[in-house]
């Protein structure tokens, strides 16, 4: 079977798991105690096992084992949850992680899962012997299951080894070597049903089948089984079982016991005393699985007959059992729906088609209120709300729950925590919330940037915290929250907050600003220095963060997806970022606006409040032109002059736009409001791209363009 | 008609393998769950003439699955789907109605073989 096709799933499936037992790994460390938690980590890493297997990735199956094995062992409670085992594992997940990352890029990188599987094979052996004298059995039952578990491709093929069955009697079968380690206690925990306390000598049953009862008869049977055969012990459960349903086992060879064992190749004698057909008897057993043939053999003393009638018999039956099933089906209930894994791209496109829809309905309607057909306007109002339906779908259908992300950082928190010798509790809230699949994968990286920012800068060391007052361990809270058309994340940590101080003597030395100009500034101000490219207050640079790479970046990038960054601060008790973030990418809710007669799109997101004011409230502050709105000083931009159309020196009264930009508000003025609308979104293409100021265009109901306006570029 | 298999496991990737198996084979895949409480319900909904059962799974494992379908048809013919190391578990499963299983890595030939038998019975 070609099993390419299906590595992609196999891919994305694995990571999954890989996530989730990250989570769950670093519930465990905080609550080792749940039994919900380590039989969750246990499951995952069971289907891991289970699917890497399938694919024939003997690394990952291998690993995976032992970490089950490990696993296995704490569930049981004969290992114990410490940080050594968590830190094992989680060097273990990250293994897996780069192995199916390997075969994601098909580099045919090569890793060493050597070591770590010794570590997990100590933890695990250490495990089971430092219980031994009270569980002895745990530890001969976890040497055995190691023998019986090897992975697929290293057990030696059954094939070589194939024995020819014994001319008849009873067959003395080879034990091989492999098996002879696996004494002890059975994989079978009961005895098959049947043959208990049937061990009474074949001459005693004989005489009593062929006197007492008529119908009963002996049937001497050789069971043969595949020879890929895997878990023989439990086909021979299921073959005495069934046996069992048909008459009385009266002797077995080798023993039950051994059959149990496993020790036999690949076919075994009983002798069954039964009132069936040995045709019956036959027809039964082969269905089972793996059990390839079974054959009815001369009983001493007669009975012949029988066998010689079953081998008739079983070609016959074998077709007519299997064109059986096909005919007597009875219908069937329709399929439920499943999801299906789309490319993202497709829904790009799909919402593009829907933008190029809505505009041509825009048209029709135009065309309709001119001609006036009543009809046609009705059938166009019902297009409205299917369109308007449609585009809903397809936007939540590019919805993703953000603990998409958020599930990797506890993981992270807890690393870099203790690589700081820091305590931190790590909580996330709003796991649900549902953002756009292109904007979450954007800010997953600036996301991660502030939770190191939080544990590297924010929450101080347990000593000072201890000597502030503050309980030893600090938290960070990672919260995502729908409010309207926007979502916000945010990051607040209870640590030592940002020094105002600090931050404008800084500011000063780098030249940000003149010592006078500090004295002036506001502690708003200070956390606007710190989304200044080039500006870093950690005093040291920690490896992890502080490393130039800063907030500015982070600023940018929401900004790019039409969002903001928030940030408070209070001294000594924490500091809040939060991102505000725009739905979806491909339409957002926008505010028109006209100048020289153009229409341009401002996002809402950086929207704080539209005012109107006269040409006599505007003041010079250095040459530049200011307004005074509530007590704020904003400086104003003409729009016309920043965007070189001329003019723009409009006097009267006129409307301006407040947006909320680094390092401050602005008020921009236009001619004209034109009011909110959702717009789809097509971005501009190469040729266009690099000119600064626009974020992309958009296409009117009337079918006019108009410029979607990048605010921080724009007036940067 | 084509017999009709629900096929339960937690994993995606292997109900599509499962799925693409029988399918090839001419069986109709008439549903799919990721858990017991889903598996009891779609089998409730479907009546399948075979179930595939997972036995690790969320919400409800694939052992108390069995024991439930049995309770709403005695005659319901469930295969189970195990990785290697289970021994204990598929034996308890064979003994709460399971007709047989196969294990994982799976082979299509297998799979076939132990679906065909257990219809067959």
């Amino acid at each position: 079977m070609d099993i390419s096709q299906y590595k992609e799933l196999f891919i994305n499936e694995a990571q999954e798991h890989l996530e989730a037992l990250n989570q769950a790994m670093v519930d465990l460390e905080r609550d080792p105690e749940n039994p919900d938690v380590l039989t969750e980590i246990f499951r995952s890493a069971h289907t891991l096992k289970g699917m890497s297997a399938t694919m024939g990735f003997d690394q990952l199956t291998e690993l995976s084992h032992e970490m089950e094995n490990v696993l296995d062992g704490l569930r049981s409670g004969d290992i114990e949850v410490n940080t050594d085992i968590v830190d094992l594992l989680f060097g273990c997940f990250d293994m897996l992680a780069s192995i199916v990352a390997s075969i994601a890029e098909e580099s045919g990188e090569v890793l060493d899962t050597g070591p770590l599987i010794e570590a997990l094979r100590g933890v695990y052996m250490g495990g089971r012997g430092g219980v031994a004298e009270k569980a002895g059995k745990a530890k001969k039952r976890g040497a055995k299951k190691r023998a019986q578990e090897k992975p697929a491709p290293e057990k030696p093929s059954g094939g070589g080894v194939e024995e020819e069955p014994a001319p008849d009697g009873v067959a003395v079968e080879e034990v091989p070597a492999e098996k002879a380690t696996s004494e002890g206690e059975g994989p079978v925990p009961e005895e098959p049903p049947g043959a208990q306390g049937e061990e009474e000598a074949p001459e005693e049953m004989a005489p009593m089948a062929n006197e007492e009862a008529g119908e009963l008869r002996n049937l001497r049977l050789r069971v043969t089984l595949d020879k890929d055969c895997v878990l023989k012990s439990v086909r021979v459960f299921m073959i005495f079982k069934k046996l069992s349903q048909l008459g009385r086992v009266v002797d077995s060879s080798p023993s039950v016991e051994d059959l149990e064992d496993e020790k036999f190749d690949r076919s075994f004698e009983v002798l069954l005393s039964s009132a069936e057909e040995a045709g019956e008897v036959r027809r039964a057993l082969m269905t089972i699985a793996e059990v390839q043939e079974v054959q009815a053999l001369p009983l001493e003393g007669g009975l012949e007959v029988e066998a010689e009638s079953m081998a008739e018999e079983a070609p016959e039956e074998a077709v007519s059992e299997r064109s059986r099933p096909e005919v007597e089906r009875a219908p069937v209930a329709p399929v439920r729906t499943q999801s299906v894994r789309v490319n993202i791209s497709r829904l790009d496109n799909l919402m593009n088609l829907i933008g190029e829809l809505v505009i041509n309905r825009t048209r029709l309607q135009e065309i309709s209120s001119s001609y006036n057909i009543p009809e046609l306007k009705e059938a166009l109002a019902h297009t409205a709300r299917l369109t308007a339906d449609l585009q809903d779908e397809v936007m939540k259908t590019r919805m993703v729950p953000v603990e998409h992300i958020f599930n990797r950082f506890p993981r992270m928190v807890r690393d870099l925590a203790k690589s700081r010798g820091k305590e931190v509790d790590f909580v996330i809230e709003g796991r649900d919330i549902e953002l756009d699949r292109t904007i979450l994968d954007e800010i997953s990286d600036p996301l991660m940037h502030m939770l190191r920012n939080a544990v590297d800068h924010g929450i101080d060391s347990p000593e000072e915290r201890e000597a502030r007052g503050k309980p030893r361990r600090g938290s960070i809270k990672l919260a995502a929250r729908r409010d309207r058309n926007y979502v916000s994340i945010e990051v607040q940590d209870d640590g030592q907050g940002v020094d105002a101080e600090k931050v404008f003597a800084l500011a000063v030395e780098r030249g940000f600003i003149s010592p006078d100009e500090a004295r002036s500034l506001s502690e708003e101000d200070a956390l606007r220095f710190l989304a200044m490219p080039g500006f870093s207050t950690a005093e040291e640079v920690s490896g992890v963060s502080g490393r130039g790479v800063g907030l500015d970046v982070v600023k940018n990038k929401v900004e790019s997806l039409g969002g903001m960054l928030i940030m408070q601060s209070v001294k000594g008790e924490g500091t809040t970022f939060a991102l505000k973030l725009p739905l979806t990418l491909a339409i957002i809710q926008a505010l028109l606006v006209k100048v020289s007669n153009e229409i341009y799109a401002i996002p809402l997101g950086v929207v704080m409040e539209t005012a109107v004011i006269s040409s006599y409230e505007i003041k010079y502050v250095s040459g530049q032109e200011v307004i005074f709105l509530r007590d704020e000083t904003l400086p104003l931009v003409r729009l016309e002059r920043c965007l070189g159309l001329g003019g723009g020196d409009g006097q009267g009264t006129f409307p301006v736009v407040v947006v909320e930009t680094a390092p401050r508000s602005v008020a921009i003025a236009v001619d004209e409001l034109m009011g909110q609308q959702k717009i789809v979104i097509t971005s501009l293409d190469r040729f266009l791209k690099g000119i600064r100021g626009f974020g992309g265009a958009t296409i009117l109901g009337t079918g006019e363009v108009a410029l979607i306006l990048d605010i921080p570029t724009l007036l940067s | 008609m084509a017999p009709t298999v629900l096929i339960v496991d937690d994993a995606l990737f292997m109900r599509m393998m499962i799925r693409d198996i029988l399918s090839k084979d001419g069986f109709e895949v008439v549903g799919e769950a990721e858990n017991g409480v889903e598996a009891v319900e779609r089998f409730k909904e479907t009546r399948p003439d075979l179930v595939t059962m997972d036995i690790v799974m969320p919400e409800m494992d694939g052992i108390e699955a069995v024991k439930q379908i049995m309770k709403i048809d005695p005659n319901a013919k469930i295969l189970m789907c195990s990785a290697m190391g289970q021994q204990p578990l598929v034996v308890e499963a064979l003994e709460a109605g399971a007709k047989d299983f196969i294990i994982k890595p799976f082979q299509p030939s297998k799979v076939i073989e132990a679906v065909e038998k257990a219809l067959k019975e």
